[in-house]
């Protein structure tokens, strides 16, 4: 490691960090939550304890958003992360003074331990890592345990490698990229809550029960739930008069999988994956088939390349680099209402399965991932499996439920039992 | 616990389904998942908040005008101009209060009329008012709302033409009002020339608008 030779005392952000803070507005800003669930009612003090061993192993997690004249940057925080209670609504916009500047948070209710980050810190795997490292320097410190570290769970007392603070995306971007061209998808309609209110609806499932169901029809979990979610949403594409827009599900990609790379920042992708509405509809055979064919399609090694390819390049232009900030961002988020939100109708974000060490397991009951608010889109969808359970979270900021309600009574419908939670 | 309707298992915290609604006996009223305490965003100041904040300094000011005009001269003059100019400011919150943009921006027109025309009358320039100034703004605005009319249909070529066909109608307005103005007649003169040469390229434009492979042609190179 020779990271202490550079100077750190600033960062610019990663690539696909870009978007993200200049799409803030005074209600939403881009974030997502990990939640750990344990056997006994949480210590807030050794908690804070924890959070302080671990931070330095997180050296990227220790940065403040600011502004510069062209870009956005990272400015190194000299203080250090404080816990605080949990909400009913979480995912509320980070006051950045309030947080002391850091760009996510910690906080506790009972037995359960919440994380969340604003996008531009981090992405979902980046975050995973860090409160599992968080929970088991927690679980060593409680229960004075011994476990053996894996990828999820850092040993907060390793060096920090030079690959965990890399901007990636620039290692692997060529000269030349293509971006799809897309058509604008459908947006469920509904009545807006409170800006402040986030309606949650967790659907727990059994793993080993729905990959059964998925083998029936030779797709995987990922492929599986995408399908039962377009199908969902083709039917109350229906109930609306003349609409002719395509519905289309974004898939996040992590790029670690693909590209050979450590970074606790920003490195992952997503594809789109959609179907054409048309009279007759789809069969759920049709829908899984379509769903299949273009993941294989989008995920190659080559097509992931082309598109951060155009992203780092369109960043690179000296055209773009040299619009000020304030102008920038406000194309930015124009930019992103209409492609990025724009596009898609929601958002299916699937974490995998999380494997710990077995002394650590006995202490953690639930694991749960909930992605927050975003502009254009009425809600989103995220799941994450832990020992033998897949929880499926659904988030969104309108009234209805419907699409929930279609998606959950269509698992009960194949045999599966699901147990509803939620915060309202 | 059971939903009779979904068919989901409910958690015992639950006192209704939240897929369907359906009411459930739950007597567990503590929620192990989630804290009954709300979070808020703690420098979220409303807009509306601020607007009618505003509205409300300024019409203790307006109030205050008023009482010294009446103090001063007896009766009220000078401040017709501040009463009106709060009238006019305080219609904007319009904007604010409803999602009917339209609706909106009519009501802001209209404000806009009256409060000029209120100010002409005073000034006793009314002939001004009538002929240029406000015609001019009402012209303005339906020209906007007309843009915003045809912005939602597809055909860029269509579009153009009908939007060429109303720049004709709108400079053959502003010829006659002109010389009302002037010469107290409406005559045209200059406009004929326009009206043509916009009408004969509004037509055109509009025969090709019914040519599939030009349209493809035209949208290919001019999306936006
Ligand atoms: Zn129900």
């Amino acid at each position: 490691m020779n990271n202490k030779n550079k100077d750190m005392t600033w960062l610019k952000l990663d690539n696909a960090a870009l978007i993200y803070p200049a799409t803030i507005n005074r209600k939403i800003a881009t974030m997502f939550r990990f939640t750990v669930t344990l056997i006994d009612e949480v210590d807030m003090e050794l908690l804070q304890k924890a959070l302080d061993n671990i931070m330095k192993r997180f050296p990227t997690f220790n940065y403040a958003l600011k502004e510069g004249f062209f870009w956005f940057y990272l400015d190194l925080i000299k203080d250090s992360p404080k816990i605080g209670q949990d909400y009913q609504n979480p995912l509320v916009r980070i006051n950045w003074k309030d947080n002391k500047n850091y760009m996510f948070r910690v906080r506790v209710h009972h037995n359960r331990i919440a994380v969340e980050y604003f996008h531009a810190l981090t992405d979902g795997t980046g975050g995973l890592t860090f409160i599992l490292t968080l929970v088991g320097e927690y679980i060593k410190l409680k229960y004075n345990i011994n476990y053996k570290y894996n990828n999820l769970v850092l040993n907060p007392n390793d060096e920090v490698l030079d690959e965990e603070i890399e901007d990636s995306f620039l290692r692997y971007a060529k000269k030349s990229g293509k971006m799809d061209k897309e058509k604008r998808a459908y947006h469920i309609k509904g009545i807006e809550e409170n800006a402040n209110i986030i309606n949650i609806i967790t659907g727990k499932v059994s793993i080993s029960k729905l990959k059964k169901i998925c083998t029936k029809y030779n797709a995987s979990i990922t492929e599986f739930l995408t399908s039962l979610i377009l199908e969902s949403l083709e039917e109350i594409s229906k109930k609306e008069i003349n609409c002719n827009k395509p519905i289309k599900v974004s898939v996040p990609v992590n790029l670690r999988k693909i590209f050979n790379s450590s970074t606790m920042r920003n490195f992952s992708s997503y594809v789109n994956v959609g179907i054409k509405v048309d009279k007759n509809g789809h069969s759920f055979e049709e829908i899984i088939f379509e769903v299949k064919r273009q993941i294989k399609e989008m995920t190659t090694k080559k097509k992931m390349t082309e598109k951060i390819s155009a992203n780092v390049n369109l960043a690179k232009n000296l055209l773009i680099r040299i619009i000020p900030l304030f102008i920038k961002k406000r194309i930015m988020s124009l930019v992103e209402n209409r492609v990025g939100d724009g596009y898609v109708t929601t958002t299916l974000s699937n974490i995998g399965l999380v494997k710990l060490p077995k002394e650590m397991e006995q202490y953690i009951t639930d694991i749960n991932f909930i992605l927050g608010k975003s502009k254009g889109k009425s809600g989103s969808i995220s799941a994450v499996g832990y020992q033998d359970t897949l929880y499926i979270t659904f988030s969104r900021k309108i009234k209805e439920a419907e699409l929930e309600r279609l998606f959950f009574t269509k698992l009960v419908k194949m045999g599966l039992e699901v147990e509803i939670e939620s915060n309202r | 616990m059971y939903c009779k309707n979904c068919g989901v298992k409910l958690d015992l915290s639950l006192t209704k389904c939240p897929l369907c609604g359906e009411k459930v006996k739950n007597n567990n009223s503590y929620n192990s998942l989630y804290s009954l305490d709300i979070d808020y965003l703690a420098k979220d100041i409303s807009i509306m908040y601020f607007a009618k904040l505003i509205i409300l300094i300024l019409f203790l000011s307006t109030i205050v005008t008023i009482v010294c005009n009446l103090a001063i001269d007896k009766r009220i003059s000078w401040s017709f101009y501040v009463i009106f100019s709060f009238l006019f400011i305080a219609s904007h919150y319009f904007y604010l209060s409803t999602s009917k943009r339209k609706v909106c921006f009519i009501v802001n027109t209209f404000s806009l009329e009256l409060l000029l025309f209120i100010i002409a009358y005073l000034n006793k320039g009314l002939n001004w008012y009538l002929y240029l100034v406000g015609p001019f703004i009402l012209m303005g605005s339906i020209f906007i709302l007309f843009i915003n009319f045809i912005s939602k249909f597809k055909n860029i070529l269509r579009n153009i033409s009908y939007f060429l066909l109303f720049v004709a109608i709108i400079l053959i307005l502003i010829n006659g009002l002109i010389s009302l103005y002037m010469v107290n007649k409406f005559i045209l003169n200059w406009s004929y020339y326009s009206l043509i040469s916009l009408v004969v390229v509004a037509s055109i434009l509009f025969g090709l608008s019914f040519n599939k492979k030009c349209m493809t042609e035209v949208e290919k190179r001019l999306f936006i």
